[in-house]
Order: C-alpha cells, then structure tokens, then sequence
C-alpha cells in the first residue's frame, strides 16, 4: 500500500500546468504549491469543483485528490461526471478507509464497498486501481496523456502529513483565478 | 403577460451579465424557465444530483473564468447548507436563482400580503430566515418588473464579492388546482 506523501510528491513531481484540486487532507504533504492549484475544503464537493474546472478550461488536465470518505458524500458526483464526460478529468481517490480530520474515524462500508465499481456502474468506463506507487506513477504517466474521464482508486495508509497552507481560503481561490486568468491572455 | 414570457425575461438577463452555463436541478416553482433557458443555443444547461453538487460546479466554472448560475429550489437549498457556507467563506460572487416554493400560498388582504396554509410550512418559515442566517443578500423576483432586479443581484456579487441569492416565484402566475 501507498503512503500518502509519496502519492502527492509524485502528482506534484509529474505534473506541470494541470489544475490540482486536493480534498480536505490530501493538502498535507506540499513542499509547494503548484501554479494552478485549488484546495478544496467543502467536504464531499472535491469532485464538482474540479468537473467544473474541467468544462471551463477543456485544453487542460484537472486532477482532483479526493478522499473516500469525502465522496461518499458526493456520490451522484461520479453520475455527472459519467454523463458529461469532460475528458480532460482525472479523479484521484485516495482510500484509506478513513475519515482522517476528525480523528482517523473508519468510514462506512470500509473492506464492503467499492468506490471502483459504483464509478463503474456510474457510466465511467476509464477505472483504475493502485496499491503500490511504482504502478500508480506508471499509471499517471499513461493517464496524463489519454482522454478521460478517469477514476482511480489508489489505496493509501493512514497517515499524517505537513501542515495546512499558509493561505486564506479566499486567497488560494483567487491565486486559481488570477493564474487561469493570466494564461488565458499569454 | 404570460409566464413563460417572464421566463425569457430572466433568460435574457442572465445572458445579459455573461452567463453562459446554469446549473440545475428540477423546481417546480421556476419551471417556467425551463423552456426559454433549454432552447437557448448559447447557453450550456447542466443537471446534476444535487444542490450541493451544482455549487460546487459553478464555483469551478466561475473559477475558470466562465459566467454560471445555479438554478435550484428552496428545498434543496436547505439541503445544500455545508456547500452554502463554504461558498459564502469563498467570497464566490455568484448570483444563485432559487426558486420560492411555498410563496405561492401567500393570500392578498387588505393588509397586505399575509401566510396561508401550506403543504410546507417549514419552507415557507424558514426559507429567508435560513439566508438571512449565512448573511447573503437576496432579492425577490416577484413580478415581471422585478425581472430587473437579477441585473442589481449581478452587481451586487460583484461590488460585495460574495454571492447573492434571487429567489424566484410564480405566485402571481399561480393557478388554482396546480
């Protein structure tokens, strides 16, 4: 199984001008922040953050770092997602069968439900599944180049990580805005 | 003027302050909008599974510099609270059509308007006290004169840069029986 550090060094190593949007605390473990960047703290909505990302900005890859416990609480997410079919999204979940924040509470369904097989049924046909990073990285690679939408299941150890970012809320949305706004007029 | 005009009304605002996609779920209370908003060719309609959810997709469509509203009912506002607040903490400036339901049950006296019984008076009490509670300014669409108002919401969200509601009704198109 992955720990979640290396799981984020090696997102943030291969990736350049894709949108990176972690879910709650898939944030620790930045060295940096990426250019183009959104940390998302609406618990469950990681997922239609980056979908709408993903239709506003076609001509780039939107990865979202999601949790498994933070869709399950979004769960018709992965239906939108099935049926818009934006192909520029790759949806990362990051399984360690917990709720981390709270205090590493196990989420319902942990060892019985498939997060896999409900993106599935949902009408996504790109499903993929990792334990270990060497195949996730080799994955990413492949993922990075192809058309989407794409789920991957990447089953990770609990863990703690670096701390939050130094940025407001407010602040790290507008970086988004401000850095997509300067790209569009390059 | 027919309701369905009123609906073309708010269509052509919305477009007017540069909105290409709106978000919704199903309310019976706006349905009249439905058909000027489908047959528009320059607009993007999207339907999702939740109130929460399309907030959470305009909020990315916004941050991608594309023009978005969600068009939702009441009801599923109330569902939507958690993505509420956090849209409110985002100082998103997004204007959010929420139609009224219930406000079709208010009876004209020569006091004024007053409350009648409803099928929900949970909705018809709580809707403006619970927008009032996350501090976020509404306006109420109640006529086809108020249509106009959708523009003032637009700038509101600008000139505050936070979101602003406008809650839409039908109940002077109201009939008896539906």
């Amino acid at each position: 199984m992955m720990q979640r550090n290396e799981l984020l060094e090696t997102v943030q190593a291969m990736t350049t001008d894709e949108i990176i949007v972690p879910v709650m605390s898939a944030i620790k473990g930045w060295s940096e922040l990426p250019d183009y960047f959104y940390w998302c703290t609406a618990m469950g909505y990681g997922s239609s953050v980056a979908l709408g990302l993903a239709l506003a900005r076609p001509e780039r890859k939107v990865i979202v770092l999601d949790g498994d416990g933070s869709l399950l609480m979004n769960l018709g997410s992965l239906v939108t997602i099935a049926d818009l079919a934006p192909p520029n999204l790759i949806h990362v979940v990051l399984e360690n069968g917990l709720w981390e924040l709270p205090g590493s509470i196990p989420i319902p369904g942990r060892g019985k439900a498939s997060l896999s097989e409900m993106a599935r049924a949902a009408g996504i046909e790109s499903i993929h599944e990792y334990d270990e990073i060497g195949d996730f990285k080799a994955g990413l690679e492949s993922l990075l180049h192809v058309e989407g939408p794409t789920f991957v299941s990447a089953k990770v150890e609990p863990g703690a990580g670096a701390g939050l970012p130094k940025q407001t809320l407010v602040g790290i949305t507008r970086r988004l805005e401000e850095a997509l706004a300067a790209a569009s007029q390059a | 003027m027919d309701l369905a005009d009123r609906g073309q009304m708010i269509v052509d605002q919305l477009k007017r302050y540069g909105v290409e996609y709106i978000v919704w779920l199903p309310d019976s209370e706006t349905n009249f909008i439905n058909a000027a908003m489908e047959s528009d060719p320059a607009l993007n309609i999207i339907k999702c599974c939740s109130e929460g959810e399309a907030l959470a997709i305009v909020a990315g469509l916004h941050m991608g510099g594309k023009g978005a509203v969600v068009l939702i009912e009441n009801n599923g506002l109330f569902d939507a609270g958690n993505a509420l607040r956090w849209v409110a903490d985002s100082r998103f400036p997004l204007v959010l059509l929420v139609g009224y339901i219930s406000y079709r049950y208010m009876t004209e006296t020569p006091e004024g308007r007053i409350w009648s019984d409803a099928y929900w008076p949970g909705v018809r009490d709580l809707t403006e006290p619970f927008i009032k509670a996350f501090d976020i300014p509404y306006y109420l669409i109640d006529s086809d004169e108020d249509t106009k108002l959708i523009g003032e919401a637009f700038e509101e969200a600008r000139s505050r840069s936070g979101p602003v509601i406008a809650l839409l009704t039908s109940a002077d198109g109201y009939v008896a029986g539906t």
